[in-house]
């Protein structure tokens, strides 16, 4: 086994972004973490477009943790953008989102998301919650063979 | 006759005293006889006869001796006397002599002696049984002379009686004079006709129709009279002029138009048609027609009608179009025709009727429905709008809201963690505080989106087991405080059309409260069942909990009210508004009772709302149960 794979996490509130890394760190998650901050770059560095041109895309991410709600380019659409990619189709997503509106729930699974994960308000939670996606696809789960 | 006879006699005598005998002066009379028996009939014919005779027999008496006769003399007397009887027997019945009572002729001017004569036979079949009454009175007495058998029915008086009458006393009094007027005036023509009333002998008053010839009877001027009953006929014909009377002044003053066509104009037209298109009568009788009334577009649907009427198409048939009226303006009428006859010609024959009004009120109608209409889709398109809106909003909420509040309570979270050792005991309390605070509002976001969910879902009904519902949800109530005691009694097969992820929301915070309410009973009893009330089947869940004080019954249902204080029990105070708009949202209706310290009961009922036997352990109260 290599370098442990790192994870992409595409969210554009900072303080989240800081909650989630520092609820990773608490648990000892060593693996290196991408954070992007819309739809586009998160696309652009999946498919190595953009500034993320000419990025080795056998090198994708072992999961990643989706917000719905982005700028430019919300969270459904990125998903639906790669699933309807053969490089990234079955790359593990994990929706990681403040609401549990069925509408929300319905149109990820729909898109083909692998999970989905309310970020609850509660901190002890939210970390639980981290560890326990850490856990299980970083250590148990087995991801898909990279592309050629 | 006679008294002629008596004349002659006379001179005959004067001129015998004068000495100039006349030769056979005792025949000179019988001439007389014959004539008189001829023109007056027997009666006369033998009064002169006597007078021939005894002028004969004064005549021919011996000179100075009355009645004496000389041998010749009585001989003479004798044929005198024979020869007049014969001249009676022979005269008297001629044809065409004139009768004691004579016949009217049978045309006028035909009366005379030489007019038509009649047997006896005849004169019983045509007078005496005559069907119509008849008499015959004296045109200067004014007596009857003589009356036919019919005159004796109709009039109810006796032959005799009538004999003793004058024509006057069969009229009323106030008749009287005109009567006598009448007679009285000098008629050149024999045959007269009258209209008269008559009264018979009962006081009955009969309209009689009375033709009168004039005519010589016995010798008089006198008059025939044949008298028609004509009161029925007359009743008749008041009945029917009064009936005439009645339509034609409802034609005339009705409000609705009426009129008759024939050759293309107006034959007749009541006033209310001439108003109706603003002419006067005048003007449109025989001179209009309907193709100068009718609107130029619609004439040739009207002219189509009144073809199909007048040609026996349709008899009658009832349409509405367009009139021009004098004055220019458009109105709408609508008529009912008929075919019928005018002067023995086809005609059209027909009502008409001013809807203008209520055309155009019906137009104005169809225009504000129309109206109404593009209102109501305006709204719904506000409407739509607007709950959209409302979606973005609960949407924005439920992603945006919460975010600051996680950053809160996890920033806090990670000072207690990190920064422990630069914080006292009151300001690890105040980041406690701080956390526990926005917990809380997280929590409120949470209720308030479900309650707004469950106004904004459809409302899917299905056949829900809500005895099944209600064991699922305490099972989890029971995992997350396994060290709590709770007696659960639930009445096995009550359903429900409803919607099941509602009914869900709805039972789970009746069943979260039933257990928060008992927390401090050493035993908690909560039960689930179907009861009946007032409002019918109800569902009802109970508890053995704190229960609540009436007066504050009200209150429960509304959003965030609350009985407690969150100390004593946490809660939001929006669990219950949600289960009323879920039953609310199913057309029912949700109530509470409650005894402080005893216990709550909250009810609600369901469409749909029974209960399944043949499950385990039914209510043995339940109704069905053997």
């Amino acid at each position: 086994m290599g370098p442990p794979r790192r994870i992409l996490l595409i969210e554009d509130n900072p303080d989240d972004v800081a909650l989630t890394l520092r609820a990773l760190r608490t648990h000892r998650v060593a693996n290196e973490v991408v954070v992007v901050e819309d739809g586009v770059e998160a696309l652009e560095y999946l498919l190595g477009e953009g500034k993320y041109a000419g990025r080795d895309l056998r090198d994708q991410p072992a999961v990643v943790l989706l917000d719905l709600k982005l700028p430019k380019v919300d969270g459904l659409e990125v998903l639906r953008r790669l699933r309807a990619d053969d490089r990234t189709r079955l790359l593990p997503v994990v929706v990681l989102t403040s609401s549990k509106e069925e509408q929300d729930l319905v149109a990820s699974y729909s898109l083909g998301a692998n999970s989905y994960v309310r970020k609850p308000v509660d901190f002890e939670q939210f970390v639980e919650a981290v560890r326990q996606l850490g856990l299980y696809w970083l250590l148990l789960n087995e991801p898909p063979p990279a592309p050629r | 006759m006679p008294l002629l006879a008596l004349v002659l006699a006379a001179a005959l005598e004067g001129t015998a005293r004068l000495s100039i005998r006349v030769p056979y002066a005792e025949v000179v009379l019988v001439p007389l006889v014959a004539y008189g028996a001829y023109r007056e009939g027997t009666r006369a014919g033998l009064w002169t006869a006597l007078v021939t005779v005894a002028h004969a027999a004064w005549t021919l008496s011996e000179p100075g001796v009355p009645f004496r006769y000389g041998a010749d003399g009585l001989l003479r007397l004798a044929v005198v006397a024979v020869v007049a009887a014969f001249s009676v027997l022979l005269m008297a019945d001629r044809p065409g002599r004139r009768r004691e009572a004579a016949v009217p002729a049978a045309r006028p001017g035909d009366a005379g002696p030489a007019g038509s004569a009649l047997s006896e036979g005849a004169f019983e079949l045509l007078f005496r049984h005559n069907p119509q009454p008849m008499w015959v009175y004296d045109a200067e007495t004014l007596r009857f002379l003589a009356v036919n058998r019919a005159a004796v029915e109709k009039y109810g008086y006796a032959e005799d009686e009538f004999l003793r009458m004058r024509i006057t006393d069969i009229r009323p009094g106030e008749d009287v004079p005109r009567l006598l007027e009448d007679v009285g005036r000098p008629r050149p023509d024999l045959q007269h006709a009258g209209l008269w009333r008559h009264v018979t002998k009962e006081g009955r008053l009969l309209d009689v129709e009375v033709h009168s010839h004039r005519l010589q009877f016995a010798g008089r001027p006198a008059s025939l009279v044949v008298a028609y009953d004509v009161t029925d006929r007359l009743a008749a014909e008041r009945a029917l002029r009064e009936s005439e009377e009645h339509f034609r002044s409802l034609v005339e003053q009705s409000l609705v138009g009426v009129y008759l066509i024939q050759d293309g104009v107006f034959r007749y037209v009541n006033p209310a048609l001439a108003s109706i298109l603003g002419y006067t009568r005048e003007e449109l009788l025989d001179r209009l027609g309907p193709k100068d009334v009718s609107h130029p577009e619609d004439w040739p649907l009207v002219e189509g009608n009144l073809r199909r009427r007048l040609e026996g198409e349709v008899v009658a048939v009832r349409y509405g179009f367009r009139c021009v009226r004098k004055d220019g303006r458009v109105i709408h009428v609508e008529v009912h025709g008929a075919r019928t006859v005018y002067r023995g010609r086809p005609a059209v024959l027909g009502t008409l009727v001013d809807v203008t009004d209520q055309v155009e009120a019906q137009a104005a109608l169809r225009a504000l429905a129309a109206e109404l209409e593009e209102r109501v889709r305006e709204r719904t398109a506000q409407l739509e709008a607007a709950n959209r809106e409302l979606e973005a909003f609960s949407y924005s909420v439920a992603h945006d809201l919460r975010a600051p509040l996680r950053a809160i309570d996890g920033f806090s979270q990670a000072l207690v963690e990190d920064y422990a050792e630069c914080l006292d005991e009151v300001g690890r309390d105040y980041l406690r505080r701080v956390r526990a605070a926005s917990q809380r509002m997280g929590e409120l976001i949470d209720d308030l989106l479900q309650l707004s969910r469950i106004t904004r879902q459809p409302l899917q009904a299905e056949e829900v087991d809500l005895s099944a519902l209600v064991q699922r949800i305490a099972e989890v109530l029971r995992e997350r405080q396994p060290e709590r005691r709770v007696e659960l009694r639930v009445q096995p097969g009550v359903l429900a059309r409803a919607d099941p992820k509602l009914l869900r929301v709805a039972l789970e915070n009746l069943l979260h409260n039933a257990w928060k309410f008992t927390g401090m009973r050493q035993l908690a009893v909560v039960e689930f069942g179907v009861t009946h009330t007032e409002h019918g089947m109800a569902c009802f869940v109970r508890d053995n909990g704190v229960g609540f004080d009436m007066r504050y019954a009200d209150k429960l249902f509304a959003p965030f009210q609350r009985l407690h204080k969150p100390s004593e029990f946490p809660g939001t105070g929006i669990g219950l508004a949600t289960v009323q708009r879920v039953v609310a949202r199913h057309r029912g209706r949700v109530w509470a009772q409650g005894v402080p310290d005893e216990g709550a009961s909250f009810y609600f009922t369901l469409p749909g709302l029974e209960v399944r036997h043949g499950t385990a352990q039914a209510d043995p109260a339940d109704r069905g149960q053997p």
